[in-house]
């Protein structure tokens, strides 16, 4: 009867094996963002002078396109200066020709620890499709195998829906600038704000760890004559009066010191620029196509003539 | 390793001896819960009662991590001492079986509490592979994991926040918090219970049943019947008919009745709020004793054979373990009351807001469970006799599962 029961399970498992087969194949053939980004980034390593880093403010908010010297946003949704830092250390020895690093600074950018939430699945992917090594990701994880095993079911099975329907899953242009904040009116602002501003709030003052990861990026680009640009995107007045007034002060203060103490560092603080419009913003704390191509213009022109930031 | 000693030596003592044994088993069982459990809360308790008569006295708190189970595995190793002392069980010799059974990994960290006289024997015995069990025990295996992850954590989201932010919320979307908290629970607390009697079953082990569909109760007699009944078995084997049961005056069973359900709410944690949770119980519960003693009012609790009956009585039933849930959900009884309060403020008989289809789909799962009443658990589909219609339930289970199974939650029972 045991030989009938295993020979029973193995039957019943076999449409599980093939449906988790088919996805493992999913993730390995389609190109994602992360396979995407670095497949851009290692074929034109001599051209890029200007490296993008940071999470969703930078992936949707920074378009290289309106930049004048050629940039690549390697900055990818949720993207933790844990990430930007393991990135910028892989690739900055190839980028011949680097001479500015942009790191967008938004609310928890600086408290934000490793492996939080959403570092759950993201961290297979850099390790997977970015070809890091990720020292979070221990050596018995089984997960590092199986890239299907790492997101829920229901997530690849969105993502495999869109892929039928747009034949891609990628979600960004050649410069890797996000491409799916499309214009809006911003007539839900209002309404966003509170549920983005709860859901950003972390509670944690201690930014010891990132500031560590961000000395670390501006030490080796003072050595290879490159500069840092920390830059505070623009966000919604309403979520901005409903965030921790202390954390913003010690955000602006943290980025301050680090541009005063070290010559090659700028700090471009846009997080109450009066020139946002409600029709930049595709919601609180992320900047639509119009939004990202006015605003790349202007950090452009602070870029170019560093005395002109206002 | 006491337990066990003194099991083995009450076997051969005499009278007096026995009691000395008792008393000392039961000295370490319950004392080392109340260091681990209590002790900071009757501490605490304390201090706050000489504060109020005006003298403040200065204390000591321990900061201890609590054992994952204490509560479970604490009883279990009780009512084999309480078993052997009333010579109910004799004392096991193997130490092995002994601590196999008090560490029984399907059912250590939150049950179901196993007795020594169904548990223990079966260490003992040869286990012969048997298909049927096998089968039935992955069957309890995927309906658990689907109470749990599918029921239990999609409840969750709703409820915490609800819970978290009851002031801004309306009378009638709070009382639908409170529902969708007591479906989290019983996903929660059924689901695991599920997966462990089916593990064990799968390795050979029968694990008494934990829960027997219990919203779809008539009364809240009924309900504990098929609540957690391996605690309220407990309770009412070691602690209920020891104080006499129900053959005494009045007021020693209202009495009785109490003291049952505050020491089940104090099991649950040291807490006002699963005082006032038992409490809740115990008081509806005297009540419905009361009104089976009646002559005149009995007819409420009799079996009408009407579906219209049978509704409307497991809907009260539910309505009350309802509006419990909230004091064993809320964090402070302050809390609790507030939230009960604006349940019962004019805003109960508007239009909750949030998602309706997830609650229709819950009523739509106690319809299956109604379904299922008569048999033995959720999954128990052995009586269709269509390969292809059982295969589909089971594929369909597990899509369900995979597909719709809410954000990762810790089991609720792990902290007790």
């Amino acid at each position: 009867m045991m030989k009938v029961f295993i020979k029973k399970i193995v039957v019943f498992l076999v449409p599980i094996l093939i449906v988790w087969g088919g996805l493992e194949y999913f993730y390995i053939t389609v190109e994602s963002n992360y396979s995407y980004k670095h497949q851009i980034i290692r074929t034109s390593y001599d051209d890029i002078e200007t490296l993008i880093l940071g999470d969703s403010h930078a992936f949707f908010g920074i378009n290289p396109e309106y930049l004048d010297i050629k940039a690549l946003n390697l900055s990818n949704i949720s993207q933790s200066l844990y990430f930007d830092q393991l990135l910028f250390e892989k690739h900055v020895d190839s980028l011949s020709n680097l001479q500015n690093v942009i790191i967008t600074i938004g609310y928890y950018s600086l408290s934000q620890l490793k492996n939080t939430k959403e570092d759950v699945w993201r961290k297979y992917f850099y390790r997977s499709q970015m070809e890091l090594d990720v020292p979070i990701i221990g050596p018995f994880d089984f997960k590092k195998y199986s890239l299907s095993m790492t997101r829920r079911f229901d997530n690849s099975v969105s993502l495999i829906h869109k892929y039928l329907e747009k034949g891609t899953i990628i979600g960004c242009d050649a410069n890797g600038w996000g491409t799916y904040y499309e214009n809006t009116s911003g007539e839900l602002l209002d309404i966003e704000s509170k549920a983005t501003a709860e859901r950003h709030e972390d509670f944690l003052l201690n930014f010891e760890e990132n500031i560590i990861r961000l000395q670390s990026i501006i030490a080796y680009c003072k050595k290879i004559n490159c500069n840092v640009y920390l830059v505070d995107m623009p966000v919604y007045k309403g979520y901005l009066e409903l965030l921790d007034s202390n954390k913003l002060e010690k955000i602006t203060s943290s980025c301050n010191d680090l541009a005063t103490n070290n010559n090659n560092v700028m700090y471009i603080d846009l997080r109450q620029d009066s020139r946002l419009e409600k029709s930049d913003l595709y919601d609180p704390d992320h900047l639509n196509h119009k939004g990202a191509k006015k605003y790349t213009k202007i950090i452009n022109a602070i870029i170019s003539d560093p005395k002109n930031d206002d | 390793m006491i337990d066990f000693l003194v099991g083995r030596q009450l076997k051969s003592a005499l009278r007096n001896q026995r009691k000395i044994l008792f008393g000392i088993s039961l000295f370490f069982n319950l004392g080392v819960l109340f260091i681990f459990k209590y002790f900071n809360f009757f501490i605490e308790t304390f201090t706050e009662a000489f504060l109020l008569f005006g003298k403040p006295i200065s204390y000591s708190s321990v900061q201890l991590i609590l054992p994952v189970g204490i509560s479970f595995y604490t009883f279990q190793t009780l009512s084999y001492t309480i078993d052997v002392y009333r010579r109910r069980i004799e004392p096991t010799d193997d130490v092995v079986s002994f601590f196999a059974f008090v560490s029984f990994f399907p059912q250590l960290v939150a049950g179901p509490i196993e007795r020594a006289s169904n548990l223990l024997p079966q260490f003992q015995k040869t286990r012969i592979f048997n298909y049927n069990k096998s089968i039935d025990g992955l069957r309890l295996i995927l309906g658990g994991l689907f109470k749990k992850m599918v029921i239990a954590d999609n409840c969750a989201l709703i409820a915490n926040n609800l819970f978290e932010n009851y002031t801004e919320y309306s009378g009638s979307t709070l009382f639908c918090g409170a529902i969708f908290f007591g479906f989290q629970i019983y996903g929660d607390f059924s689901g695991y219970s599920d997966i462990a009697i089916g593990s064990a079953r799968l390795l050979g082990f029968d694990l008494m049943k934990n829960f027997n569909f219990p919203y779809l109760s008539k009364n809240l007699i009924e309900f504990w019947r098929r609540w957690h009944i391996s605690l309220s078995t407990w309770f009412r084997d070691y602690v209920y008919i020891p104080l006499g049961g129900n053959r005494v005056s009045n007021a020693r069973l209202i009495f009785n009745i109490l003291i049952v359900f505050l020491l089940s709410g104090l099991w649950h944690g040291a807490n006002l709020t699963f005082l006032f949770w038992g409490l809740i119980h115990g008081i509806v519960l005297i009540c419905t004793v009361f009104i089976g003693k009646n002559t005149k009012l009995r007819v409420f609790l009799k079996d009408q054979k009407s579906l219209i009956i049978d509704f409307f009585r497991v809907g009260i039933t539910f309505f009350i373990v309802t509006i419990a849930w909230v004091f064993f959900r809320a964090e402070t009884s302050v809390e609790a009351f507030g939230y009960i309060d604006q349940i019962f403020s004019g805003s109960f008989f508007s239009i909750p807001e949030g998602n309706k289809l997830f609650l229709i789909l819950l009523i739509g799962y106690l319809l299956i469970e109604w379904f299922q009443e008569k048999r033995e658990h959720l999954l128990d589909i052995s009586y269709i006799s269509s390969k292809p219609i059982r295969y589909l339930i089971y594929y369909g289970t597990l899509f369900l599962v995979f597909y719709y199974g809410g954000d990762l939650q810790t089991f609720i029972y792990f902290q007790f």
